[in-house]
């Protein structure tokens, strides 16, 4: 009695199957077309065949975090970051000024070395990254002096000022997202998110997002918008699209912590357009990748580039 | 419309194992298939915050995974200097842009693999062998150490559960009449 049963349900479904593709056949000739591409090339069986299974929310939780600095834009989760920003200093032999400028008073301040503490968090919450030959000294709570470069991303704070001193001016958080780059030969400070000040020769220079503030014995420059990215010395790839051999080669300077000369005869042209990406480069490679691109002519020392020429 | 985080995610979700898995009909290379959509998905992000998804969009990733994975193969295979000048050569052809057939094929196919993976495990590990490896019903009963009957049973168990959960998506009725029809 089960078994008629069980065949009486497969005979019946075996009906409708029929009628199903009969119907299907009469009143849908794309979808004719369709099962004739697939039946014939025997195609998506092979796909099918070769499926894999893929852990697409691990691959959403990286995409999530290349992208993060973008998405807080959008999802305000890091609204208790108060600022990001960049802070570089040169390096022309005095790099360690500071570090022997004065001893250290208490022990319970910190001095950071970028060679063994790259990723600092901070007491208060706030992120630091510092490049590799850069040093950061704590001077009190929140108060820093930087020799080097920085990316910070400080917590929001209003009762304890975040501020770092530099070479050029004392940066001022107040109150979002900011990097600074911070030299001997000049400070730089570029903003992402967030207000910063920067106090220089008794002047302030309030900074928004995007705007980038040149210190040196010139005075401060301020640009708004550079095409360059001055936080790009933290990435391990740097990207070009179609920008112009000055952008590049000023972010590549950046990205080098090296000074940037350009010969004074030379004739800027804007016809040069960059598309390239270098990944764990070091200045040689990349110099001459470029040298291949744009047969610019050019001197690397120790601690500057000079351009000469370049044509395209 | 812009493109906001959720619509970025859904489409990432939605594209991401068909699309590995295009590039892995390239690549033959899983890992580097996963690579190549993830960099696609962070360029389309950071160069197209405001892109529209509308099916030009899927083309378009398809596209750009195709594109991709080509190049990630290119620059793979030392091969001859004779099949070097031929890539070299390939590199300046501009291919096609992905059709939506294809797209479609891979939407389905990815639909059908859901669907399988749904099954219960003996009824699923049954209809993979029958119909993706190509067991014949005595094959798998003797490799089973079952009855061929029991094999019949869970066959036509497999396929019901497959039209119920297939039929809501009308425009792959026909992969289910496929699967009907080679049965």
């Amino acid at each position: 009695m089960k078994n008629k049963l069980l065949n009486f349900i497969l005979s019946e479904e075996s009906n409708e199957e029929r009628t199903v593709l009969h119907n299907w056949k009469n009143d849908a000739s794309a979808n004719l077309e369709g099962l004739k591409s697939l039946h014939d090339e025997k195609d998506g069986f092979e796909i099918l065949r070769d499926y894999k299974e893929v852990n697409t929310k691990e691959a959403w939780h990286f995409v999530e975090s290349q992208t993060s600095s973008q998405w807080t834009v959008f999802s305000g989760k890091l609204l208790n970051v108060a600022a990001i920003l960049v802070v570089v200093v040169m390096a022309l032999g005095g790099l360690y000024y500071m570090m022997n400028s004065q001893s250290v008073s208490s022990d319970n301040l910190m001095v950071y070395k970028g060679i063994t503490s790259p990723e600092i968090t901070y007491k208060d919450g706030s992120n630091i990254e510092l490049d590799k030959n850069s040093n950061l000294k704590e001077l009190n709570y929140r108060k820093f002096k930087l020799d080097g470069r920085a990316y910070f991303a400080v917590a929001r704070d209003i009762e304890h000022p975040f501020t770092v001193e530099t070479h050029f001016g004392t940066v001022e958080v107040l109150g979002t997202a900011f990097n600074v780059l911070t030299s001997v030969n000049s400070t730089n400070v570029f903003v992402k998110e967030g207000k910063v000040k920067v106090i220089y020769d008794n002047k302030e220079h309030v900074l928004l997002p995007g705007d980038y503030l040149t210190v040196s014995k010139e005075g401060a420059f301020l640009n708004k918008n550079p095409l360059i990215q001055p936080d790009i010395w933290k990435e391990s790839k740097i990207t070009f699209k179609n920008q112009s051999f000055h952008s590049v080669m000023e972010t590549i300077a950046i990205y080098y912590n090296i000074k940037l000369e350009w010969s004074e005869n030379m004739q800027p042209s804007d016809n040069c357009r960059i598309n390239t990406e270098f990944y764990k480069s070091d200045i040689e490679s990349v110099l001459k990748e470029l040298q291949i691109l744009t047969q610019f002519q050019y001197k690397l020392s120790a601690n500057k580039i000079v351009v000469y020429s370049y044509k395209c | 419309m812009s493109m906001d985080k959720v619509r970025f995610k859904n489409l990432f979700n939605k594209h991401y194992r068909p699309l590995c898995n295009y590039a892995n009909r390239i690549l033959r290379d899983m890992d580097a298939s996963e690579d190549v959509v993830q960099d696609v998905f962070l360029k389309l992000w950071n160069n197209s915050p405001a892109i529209n998804i509308t099916s030009n969009t899927e083309s378009y990733i398809y596209t750009m995974v195709r594109n991709q994975a080509l190049g990630v193969l290119r620059k793979s295979v030392s091969g001859s200097r004779f099949m070097n000048e031929m890539q070299q050569l390939s590199n300046h052809i501009s291919l096609p842009d992905v059709e939506e057939a294809e797209i479609e094929k891979y939407q389905i196919i990815d639909n059908i693999y859901v669907s399988i993976r749904q099954l219960p495990p003996k009824c699923g590990e049954i209809f993979t062998l029958s119909k993706i490896k190509g067991l014949t019903y005595t094959q798998i009963a003797d490799r089973l150490g079952i009855s061929v009957k029991t094999v019949e049973g869970q066959m036509s168990k497999a396929f019901r559960l497959l039209r119920s959960m297939l039929k809501d998506l009308s425009p792959f009725w026909n992969v289910i009449v496929l699967f009907i029809e080679l049965l």
